[in-house]
């Protein structure tokens, strides 16, 4: 599996959602698979712990601007104001997060503007008891200083999980990046001209000159979406790394390419 | 098959079921045209007008499933999860197996989704269930009651012999201001150093913030093996029982007790609750029976949270009643000791009566797994 090596430390984005069975290798990606009753199975990406810090990052702030706002309305109340800022004093502190968790779709707006979402580990909203047990147990996650616990838990248990995770039965997903419509966009590709040559050249033969692994195709169809973002010096470096499908090519990014299309099926 | 012919002949399926999650049911018959690209499942957003400008949050509202689509989506999920499984075998664009998985984990959580509890339902679980949930801890809620009442009643019993013990307890500023709380010359209200008219509120918002922290402490405090919970229980004792004592012994007993009488049965009922919640957790870990720890663990803080609920609601009225009619002066005292006890014997009957009919069986206590 050379060639298909090559291409895929360039061009392959580790964490692929592929079957991990089929993987020899250990996963470095942060997988956390569910397995459905109706017999699917889905892949939710953990959050790591540097996502997480950003959220946990920007819901601290939210909540110190809340207190000094707050601080700064209620203190011509007099002890009125003072007894309702100790009230919204212990709601920011204990249940700022499970409002958060329950009231807007899973995320406070913290996690909300890294994209992180908390959910049950069947890949269901998160429920309210797992809410609440999640984010008292926050408490311990934050000792002895600054989240060593939760941190130490994170990079221990599967799924980056603290260990309010753990003892609720929740985790934290990232939500992928909306992505460019890249199929369409690359319907025409700007190898177009050579590509009919090759095509021409290629039409009697099989898809591909050397029988791929269903892994391998995979790997050559990302390729394929990815190779404009890439950019066409690199594109074509890559493609140089594969003689096999390459062979004998005036141009072997177009060649590539065109096997990917065939590959698709859609031309 | 081809990626290409795969997408088309699935493309349809997919625009529907986008269609029911964003909540546009009435979008009309499905389009059977498909854009000769690949992968047109993926409109460019130009072409997509109808949806939502940011679609990294998908619609994972809680509400039941509405009725008239439930079929159809049911009929769409199931095929959606055929679908995936298909083009992560056929190893097809990991772009489009992607999509699908996320699409899946919309329809999923739509479908699978748990609709909050109707508010009705929670006065029936408040009144009925909740006190046979905390009978089927009765382990716990006796190894925290003995954790905290033990170090009360023994401290409290020697300080009244000797009060300067409460100085290894306390610090000598603390001593001051509870002698102070408790003077019977207080004018206006016991159990504030210097409090005037108008800070019943300032009271209740610190007891509440104050005693439920404590309460929350104690319960995660179960975490590490139960050493927190037993720390804070015991430790809390002794304070109290110091005071207890020492308050008692320099003659400021009446309005101390009669300050305490109030509020007794629904603060000290809910550490005792908070405690059993902790002990509850320490016990998963240290002897999870015939689970794995992990197992345990989901059920201890299922049940701990459940306890914590209650603990919850007895603090917040603990600080009530205590801001509002505990410290007030110009009550008597046996108005408060009869209130003291007429709580107590309320909270008693709740806990042991509640939910419980001639017919409903024991409460199941947690066994370690041995049942089913």
């Amino acid at each position: 599996m050379s060639e298909s090596g090559h291409l895929a430390t360039a061009a392959t984005r580790v964490g692929g959602a592929s079957d991990p069975a089929a993987t020899a290798n250990v996963s470095i990606d942060g997988l956390h698979w569910v397995e459905t009753p109706e017999g699917g199975r889905l892949a939710l990406h953990a959050a790591g712990p540097v996502n997480r810090a950003r959220a946990f990052a920007i819901d601290f702030a939210i909540r110190v601007g809340l207190f000094l706002l707050l601080s700064t309305i209620l203190e011509s109340l007099g002890d009125l104001g003072f007894g309702l800022l100790l009230l919204a004093a212990f709601t920011l502190e204990w249940l700022y997060p499970v409002i958060g968790e329950l009231c807007m779709h899973g995320a406070t707006p913290g996690k909300r503007l890294v994209g992180l979402l908390v959910v049950n580990d069947d890949g269901t909203p998160v429920s309210a008891g797992r809410s609440v047990a999640r984010n008292l147990i926050r408490f311990v996650d934050f000792l002895p200083l600054l989240y060593a616990f939760g941190l130490l838990s994170m990079f221990y248990a599967p799924g980056f999980k603290r260990l309010g995770d753990l003892a609720a039965g929740t985790v934290v997903v990232q939500l992928p990046v909306e992505r460019a419509a890249r199929w369409s966009t690359l319907g025409g590709t700007a190898h177009s001209p050579e590509a009919t040559a090759e095509g021409t050249a290629m039409r009697t033969g099989a898809v591909t000159p050397v029988p791929l692994t269903r892994e391998e195709q995979r790997l050559l169809l990302d390729f394929a979406a990815r190779a404009m973002a890439l950019g066409e010096p690199r594109a074509s470096e890559i493609a140089a790394t594969c003689p096999a499908l390459t062979a004998g090519a005036a141009d072997p990014l177009a060649r590539l390419l065109h096997i990917a299309g065939r590959l698709e099926g859609g031309r | 098959m081809s990626q290409a012919r795969f997408v088309q002949r699935h493309a349809s399926d997919w625009r529907r079921l986008r269609s029911l999650l964003d909540g546009k049911a009435d979008d009309g018959p499905p389009s059977t045209d498909v854009p000769a690209a690949a992968g047109a499942e993926r409109a460019p957003p130009s072409q997509r007008p109808t949806e939502r400008p940011s679609r990294r949050f998908p619609s994972l509202d809680r509400s039941p499933l509405a009725s008239g689509v439930s079929l159809e989506l049911a009929e769409l999920h199931g095929r959606l999860v055929v679908q995936l499984a298909i083009a992560r075998e056929r190893g097809y664009a990991s772009d489009l197996v992607e999509e699908l998985n996320e699409l899946l984990l919309r329809t999923h959580a739509r479908v699978h989704a748990v609709p909050p509890p109707a508010p009705r339902n929670m006065l029936r679980w408040l009144l009925e269930v909740y006190p046979s949930r905390v009978r089927a801890q009765y382990p716990h809620l006796i190894a925290a009651l003995l954790l905290f009442f033990a170090p009360m009643l023994l401290v409290g019993v020697a300080t009244i012999h000797d009060p300067e013990l409460v100085h290894t307890l306390l610090d000598p500023i603390e001593v001051m201001a509870y002698e102070r709380m408790y003077d019977p010359d207080n004018t206006r209200r016991y159990g504030q150093a210097a409090r005037d008219s108008g800070t019943d509120f300032l009271a209740f918002g610190f007891y509440l913030r104050n005693n439920t922290s404590i309460g929350f402490q104690t319960f995660v405090g179960g975490l590490l093996l139960g050493l927190g919970t037993v720390f804070y229980l015991v430790y809390n004792g002794l304070h109290i029982g110091a005071v207890l004592g020492y308050v008692t012994a320099i003659g400021h007993g009446e309005p101390l007790w009669s300050f305490i009488a109030g509020h007794s049965a629904l603060e000290l009922s809910a550490i005792v609750l908070s405690g059993a919640a902790g002990t509850r957790l320490g016990w998963a870990l240290i002897a999870p029976g015939r689970r794995t720890r992990l197992r345990a663990l989901h059920e201890a803080a299922r049940d701990g949270v459940q306890l914590i609920y209650g603990a919850s609601a007895l603090f917040v009225l603990a600080a009530f009643v205590e801001a509002y009619w505990s410290s007030m002066v110009l009550v008597p005292a046996f108005a408060k000791y009869l209130s003291g006890i007429g709580l107590w014997l309320l909270l008693i009957v709740y806990l042991r009566r509640g939910g419980r009919s001639e017919m409903s069986p024991r409460p199941q206590v947690d066994d370690g797994g041995r049942r089913s």
